[in-house]
């Protein structure tokens, strides 16, 4: 206890901590509540899962019928030998499907597919999103008409519709140009590359509008007219000083959008416009759909909660990064 | 108020034009010939120029796009029939289903977000956002046909999938599809409106009213509802045309021949009156929608006014 | 000795947070006499707004609850009573007023929708007749032209008028007590003082009492026949204005009296009370102002136990250990002006 000697006027209750940086703070947050932080695990394991889909060891099993009879069989945590005995079979753990391939392998290299979607897809929405945002929220005038005029067109078409269109499109032009010079680029993407574009080209609206906002709301802040009074290069503004206080935006939104990408992922499996050449999990969806009137239940379920899991886990990181992230939420619950 | 609508629409014209444009460029420029795609590869020059004759694709590209924009549309390729025939056709039946799916989903979703919002800390209310939360997040795909199966393939309450004419039995073919977009819609809408209805009912004219007397009941259905309906606006008119195209995955998965499939059929058939048809006049019905938003405001917050 | 209108006896109010349960409010007990101005004075987070919502039950009830104590209205006890009783008692016979006018009135409604809400609710008459009433409770609160504004939304109003509206509002079925939280403290300095004033004025009309909660001494030497001090959950000091004015007990209300600049009194510093308010989650043991208590001198009865509060002088009560000691040489010597005077504006 402080005796009243001790007191002196100045003094505060407690001594303050050091200042933190608003990043540290939020990871701090972000890893101090169970939730958000069991989140960030579930993510790592599936990018885990992913990078090890990556090699042949996986590859070599996603298509090769286990059954004899190259039909489908239940879920089962053995196999029996020739000999009678039994030996532990992961190619079962989720059954086969109906030419008998492992749904477990193949679920294992969807993981891959799904990763290569969310972060390609991610990468080229946000960039054009970021990059469009900032011009049309900097410079004001045409560039703003010009942009604002785009992304209000492209946003009066429905989503799907678009994303339909543009799969299409791509389709197209690859069949019109059936060079093998992207054909190596191609098998990493695994047949992929249709579905990031298209998703990638469409869905960059959102991103756009926030970032455009937020930009108009910085522009006028002193740190930047300090930063243009100084004579900075424009560039040099925009992408040094502007675009990094608009990350937490662009975080959040790439928490939320990976999981869009791999709902429409699916969407384009069912309407015959997703990836054909390798096991997504959209077309694991899509192949149940014939499966489920025989009683064959696992590959559906299979597929589903690796989706389910994933978007799960990306839907609360999302929330708790914005909770983390905006200042003006803390208090408020 | 007439001022602003009419400058809302002449702003609206370079979008329309643009949508034209983009869908033009992606349907009908960067798309290997109609012609060859209907008639087959291996016609000889005369005879593919005859078809193209049929089709209307003989005239330039610039006068295809121009009679787009004005409402002068080809027939189908693949029915032979005028685009608004088809819509006459098809759009009562996906309206059938959308229409009332609409109505319950939303009603149910402010319902529970009433309820839930209402009810804040309890099991209730954690039980029912964590199955919000989980809706959102399983791939609809899969809910639609875990949904088909146990009301179709298991209880076999409702046909599977297909559709018929006549009132009864197009009721009896529409239920499961219902149920099924009701479902899979519920979750999103039920967190959000959650949210709103959080955020109006910690405000301060809620204590105010409290103070006064005001029963918790009246509380949350007179004075937190006129506040909520404001965000519900937003969500909803700006859905409305999309009651339209119907939900596209849905008529494919229940054989429901409705204007959704056919956009879907007519895309992969490479059908490009259709196909602009249904853009064009889904996205000029956004546009409108947008407008009549912007209005009813007025109407629902006495704090907007037009300018 | 008539009957106080209100008696708070002994009242304690938890919270459950997710730390742990905090109690803003403390064994707190006071009264209001029928026509009487009582103040409630503290800083931020020193529990009077909890007090004063605890009086109404307007305490959110999942994580707020009343554990203890008697809330005693013309007598009866309120705390028994249920929810639907109570909703006849908010609005009829104590009413209240808050401090945000800007957000405090429904935006979607007309100011005359809410008032007439208010008088449909406790008096049965038409609808006709309680836009009448509206209309003469806005007259009464001096906004002008009262027929044409109660179709106005309050988005329209200034602050100064959604505050008078939200009197009008709380004195339109004639209550017989008004809580006022802090009804001034968002609105500019002369608004503040024309507020006051049509709160004074009313007050004397209708012989209502009002329970006035402010941080701001200089409100309390205006408006105020009796003053409660509160801190940290608890009542410190109790007292007429007067006596409280010219000689407070209590070390913390010594303290708050001298950290007031005065004109003509030169001061290189301003005197501050050193520390700062303790959050409910860290309340000191014994007595909660000990660490900051120049009094104190390391006794260990201060840091141990809770003081209780006491008539230490004829209607004057205090919780301090340390009454006696210092009563005969108060820390600060008494200006020969009024205090009161000095404070006021």
């Amino acid at each position: 206890m402080t005796s009243a000697a001790e007191i002196t006027g100045d003094s505060p209750a407690r001594p303050s901590a050091a200042p933190q940086s608003i990043g540290r703070q939020a990871w701090r947050r972000l890893l101090g509540n169970r939730l958000s932080l069991a989140s960030l695990i579930v993510v790592g394991i599936y990018v885990a899962v992913g990078l090890f889909s990556f090699t042949p060891f996986v590859v070599a099993r996603i298509d090769q019928p286990y059954s004899a009879d190259k039909t489908y069989a239940p879920p089962s945590f053995w196999r029996t030998l020739d000999d009678g005995s039994r030996a532990v079979a992961p190619e079962r753990w989720f059954g086969l499907d109906f030419e008998g391939r492992s749904v477990f392998w193949r679920l294992l290299y969807g993981t891959r597919l799904a990763l290569l979607i969310m972060v390609c897809t991610c990468a080229i929405s946000i960039s054009i999103g970021s990059v469009l945002g900032l011009l049309a929220g900097y410079f004001g005038g045409w560039v703003d008409d010009l942009i604002t005029w785009l992304y209000s067109t492209v946003s009066s078409i429905p989503w799907l519709l678009l994303v339909i269109a543009m799969a299409y499109v791509l389709q197209n032009i690859q069949t019109m140009n059936a060079g093998s010079v992207q054909s190596r680029i191609a098998q990493f993407f695994g047949g992929s590359s249709t579905v990031i574009l298209a998703l990638g080209l469409t869905d960059w609206v959102g991103l756009c509008r926030l970032i455009r906002g937020e930009v108009i709301k910085l522009r006028d802040l002193d740190f930047v007219v300090a930063a243009r009074a100084l004579g900075l290069r424009r560039s040099r503004i925009l992408f040094r000083h502007v675009l990094p206080n608009t990350f937490h935006i662009i975080l959040i939104t790439f928490s939320l959008s990976s999981v869009a990408y791999v709902q429409a992922e699916t969407i384009l499996a069912f309407l015959g416009l997703g990836i054909t050449s390798r096991p997504s999990w959209g077309r694991m969806i899509d192949d149940s759909k014939l499966e489920l009137l025989r009683g064959v239940w696992w590959e559906l379920t299979a597929a589903t909660l690796a989706i389910l899991v994933l978007s799960l886990a990306l839907n609360v990181l999302g929330d708790a990064l914005r909770d983390a992230l905006d200042p003006k939420l803390h208090g408020v619950k | 108020m007439w001022a602003y609508v009419v400058r809302k629409v002449l702003l609206s014209i370079p979008i329309l034009i643009g949508i034209v444009a983009l869908t033009f460029l992606l349907f009908c420029v960067i798309a290997p010939d109609p012609a060859v795609v209907y008639a087959g590869k291996f016609k000889s020059a005369e005879q593919l120029q005859a078809i193209r004759h049929q089709l209307g694709t003989d005239v330039p590209k610039w006068r295809e796009f121009v009679n787009i924009l004005t409402f002068q549309f080809a027939h189908s390729f693949r029915y032979q029939e005028s685009v608004w025939g088809l819509l006459a056709r098809k759009a009562p039946v996906s309206l059938a289903i959308q229409v009332p799916a609409f109505f319950i989903e939303l009603g149910l979703q402010l319902a529970l977000a009433l309820l839930i919002a209402s009810r804040r800390g309890t099991l209730l209310d954690y039980g029912l956002t964590v199955t919000a939360v989980l809706g959102m997040s399983v791939p609809i795909i899969s809910l639609y046909l875990a949904a088909q199966w146990v009301f179709g393939g298991w209880l076999k309450w409702f046909p599977v999938a297909g559709w018929s004419q006549g009132f009864f039995y197009a009721l009896h073919f529409a239920a499961l599809p219902i149920i099924v977009s009701i479902i899979g819609g519920v979750g999103g809408g039920v967190r959000f409106y959650r949210t709103i209805v959080l955020e109006e009912i910690n405000a301060d004219y809620v204590r105010t009213a409290r103070a006064k007397g005001v029963a918790g009941r009246e509380v949350l259905f007179t004075h937190v509802f006129g506040n909520v309906l404001i965000p519900v606006l937003t969500n909803t008119v700006v859905v409305l045309p999309l009651l339209f195209t119907g939900s596209l995955i849905l008529e494919q998965l229940f054989q429901i021949p409705g204007f959704g499939a056919l956009l879907v059929d007519s895309i992969h058939a490479q059908d490009q009156p259709v196909v602009m048809f249904i853009v064009y006049v889904t996205s000029l019905i956004y546009l409108v929608m947008l407008i009549v938003t912007d209005i009813l405001y007025t109407l629902v917050d006495p704090r907007v006014t037009l300018k | 000795m008539p009957q106080p209108l209100l008696e708070l006896r002994n009242l304690t109010v938890a919270f459950d947070t997710e730390g742990g349960q905090i109690r803003p409010v403390q064994d707190v007990s006071l009264s209001i006499y029928p026509g009487q101005t009582v103040a409630l004075v503290g800083e931020s987070g020193c529990g009077k707004s909890v007090t004063a919502l605890s009086i109404l039950r307007l305490i959110p009830s999942p994580p707020g609850k009343v554990l203890g104590g008697q809330i005693l209205f013309e007598g009866k006890d309120l705390l028994p009573r249920s929810e639907k009783q109570m909703q006849a008692v908010r609005g009829k016979d104590i009413a209240m007023i808050f401090q945000e006018p800007m957000t405090s009135l429904n935006p979607v409604f007309t100011v005359g929708e809410q008032i007439v809400e208010a008088v449909q609710l406790h008096q049965k008459v038409g609808t006709k007749q309680a836009y009448e009433i509206a209309e003469q409770s806005m007259h009464d609160v001096g906004i002008a032209d009262p027929h044409k504004r109660l179709h106005e939304y309050p988005h329209r109003l200034s602050g100064g008028m959604r505050q008078r509206i939200m009197i009008a509002m709380a004195l339109s079925c004639r209550p017989k007590l008004l809580i006022a939280d802090e009804p001034t403290t968002a609105l500019d300095v002369t608004i503040q003082a024309q507020i006051l004033e049509l709160l004074r004025e009313l007050q004397h009309e209708r012989g209502m009492a009002v329970m006035l909660i402010t941080h701001d001494l200089g409100v309390v030497a205006e408006n105020a026949d009796a003053v409660a001090v509160m801190y940290a959950s608890r009542v410190v000091e109790c007292a007429a204005v007067d006596d409280l004015f010219d000689l407070p007990k209590h070390p913390y209300t010594e303290g708050l009296f001298r950290a007031i600049p005065r004109l003509g009194h030169v001061q290189d510093r301003l005197q501050t009370i050193a520390g700062s308010v303790p959050s409910p989650r860290r309340f000191p043991s014994g007595c909660k102002f000990h660490p900051r208590c120049p009094r104190m001198n390391g006794d260990a009865l201060c840091a141990e136990q809770e003081p209780a509060l006491r008539e230490i002088a004829p209607r004057h009560w205090a919780a301090c250990h340390k009454i006696e000691d210092f009563a005969a040489k108060p820390i600060t010597p008494p200006n020969t002006d009024s205090r009161r005077a000095e404070v006021s504006r």
